[in-house]
């Protein structure tokens, strides 16, 4: 589905991902684990269309390379960056309908309710503050509305940039409910998460990144050892 | 300014009141869309500031290019209403200021509109917040920019063009204007289209009072006296709300 050919990004003269070749399939979930700095969210921000990039990025048979960060998103990809795609001045409501904007014309105000409704089953919180300011939400419940706001759009592949970041043990736990929930609808995932154990539980593939390569893939189950994650995380 | 300028010159060259309108509104409007389309999309790595610099800039030039065009002269532009005054509750005062008045009203009630209860608007509130987020749910934020850019320019226009009867048209009255509905918004709290209204409302009635009862060579002082005080006491404006951020 998600073809990466030698992706290499520079900031400035500094290099910042080198050489790095990604691959996912139709309904996997594929997490890509490294240290701070390690280049993983460079790779998201690269196939989104966010930054520039040398390289290839190949959607369902489609070069995606050079399009622009909308009309990547219009093929069908969610991307959840780090740091929130709310618009705090808008209610909840607001905006979980600018998210679904582009597909009103195809999906129209029937589409949005059912989509509301679908989401709603499983994002409870919102419901209760769905005519509050998103500003007045917590941290936590900002970070689920994004999520929200991503699978409003019926995406065919969700990139999550971790999604955990500064959430409670309790919504950690919903978060990861709902990519197992992801996992079973056949959703494509490709996920960055700090949170590695329970990462690659949900996980069918894992990159391992250092210093801006690839230096290790495989299926989830064999980075399922405390081992391998504590070489990801303190070298050696 | 343009708009107060292009009206005088539709009207010199007998073109209808309500024409006129019309095409100066379009006209302005599509040149506040070129100007994004040729100025602003192309700025290279663009910040807030470097964009104000340009489009301060562009402002000299067009209001340099007018002066070329119309002169230095204020010309005068005749009242739209065919009377000269009207009274209420024995206040008699000039039907230009009525046009004014429910011009006003009407365009606040346009951008009211578009922005709370349109989706387009929604978006157009969206990209202004969160610009990114837009863009990854797939909403062409140049396209969005463009509009906004048009709406200004007409919405300029439209008040240029009722205002000139009153203040005559000339190649720099738009400056000061400008920097009063700048204060007007400041007062009445920076986002809120009631807040600008009211705020703008405070701004006049004060300057009128000061005219009155002080001197008019300090009218002009007032409005940014007013700001001032304002910004010292309540920063956000009289209907603006702190920025409450949760995390």
């Amino acid at each position: 589905m998600l073809k990466v050919e030698n992706l290499t990004v520079y900031y400035g003269k500094a290099l910042a991902v080198k050489d790095v070749t990604i691959e996912i399939k139709k309904g996997e979930i594929c997490a890509v684990i490294g240290s701070n700095g390690a280049g993983k969210t460079t790779i998201l921000n690269a196939i989104a269309g966010v930054i520039g990039k040398d390289g290839k990025v190949v959607f369902e048979n489609r070069d995606i390379t050079n399009l622009d960060t909308h009309e990547i998103a219009n093929l069908g990809i969610a991307y959840l960056p780090d740091g929130k795609t709310v618009f705090k001045e808008l209610t909840v409501f607001d905006n979980l309908r600018v998210a679904y904007y582009k597909k009103l014309k195809t999906g129209g105000e029937v589409g949005f309710q059912q989509k509301l409704s679908g989401i709603f089953e499983h994002f409870t919180n919102l419901k209760e503050k769905i005519k509050l300011k998103a500003g007045f939400l917590s941290g936590g419940e900002q970070q689920m509305l994004s999520i929200a706001q991503s699978l409003i759009r019926e995406p065919k592949l969700v990139i999550l940039d971790e999604p955990s970041a500064g959430l409670s043990p309790k919504l950690v736990k919903d978060l990861f409910n709902i990519i197992t929930f992801m996992k079973k609808n056949r959703l494509t995932v490709l996920i960055v998460e700090q949170n590695v154990n329970k990462t690659i539980k949900v996980a069918d593939k894992v990159y391992f990144l250092k210093n801006g390569k690839i230096v290790d893939f495989g299926k989830a189950e064999d980075f399922r050892d405390d081992r391998v994650i504590k070489k990801a995380y303190f070298g050696g | 300014m343009l708009g107060g300028m292009l009206q005088f010159y539709f009207i010199s060259i007998h073109v209808p009141l309500v024409a006129s309108l019309f095409l100066v509104s379009l006209i302005v409007g599509f040149l506040g869309y070129a100007i994004h389309f040729v100025f602003v999309k192309n700025t290279k790595n663009p910040t807030e500031l470097s964009l104000i610099i340009l489009t301060i800039g562009l402002a000299m030039v067009i209001r340099g290019t007018a002066m070329l065009i119309f002169g230095k002269n204020a010309h005068s532009v005749g009242q739209f209403l065919p009377f000269e005054s009207v009274t209420v509750f024995g206040l008699t005062f000039s039907s230009q200021y009525l046009v004014v008045l429910v011009g006003a009203l009407i365009l606040a009630g346009l951008l009211f509109y578009v922005l709370n209860l349109t989706n387009f608007g929604k978006v157009m509130l969206a990209a202004s917040q969160n610009p990114l987020a837009c863009s990854i749910f797939g909403i062409d934020v140049e396209i969005v920019k463009s509009v906004s850019f048009f709406l200004s320019g007409f919405l300029g226009a439209v008040g240029g063009s009722i205002i000139v009867p009153i203040s005559f048209a000339k190649y720099n009255i738009g400056l000061m204007m400008g920097l009063k509905g700048f204060s007007a918004s400041v007062v009445g709290g920076f986002g809120n289209n009631i807040g600008a209204i009211v705020g703008g409302l405070i701004i006049g009635i004060s300057e009128s009072l000061s005219a009155g009862y002080i001197s008019s060579s300090y009218k002009d002082a007032v409005a940014f006296f007013i700001m001032i005080i304002v910004l010292f006491i309540k920063p956000s404006g009289i209907f603006g709300s702190k920025d409450v951020e949760r995390v």
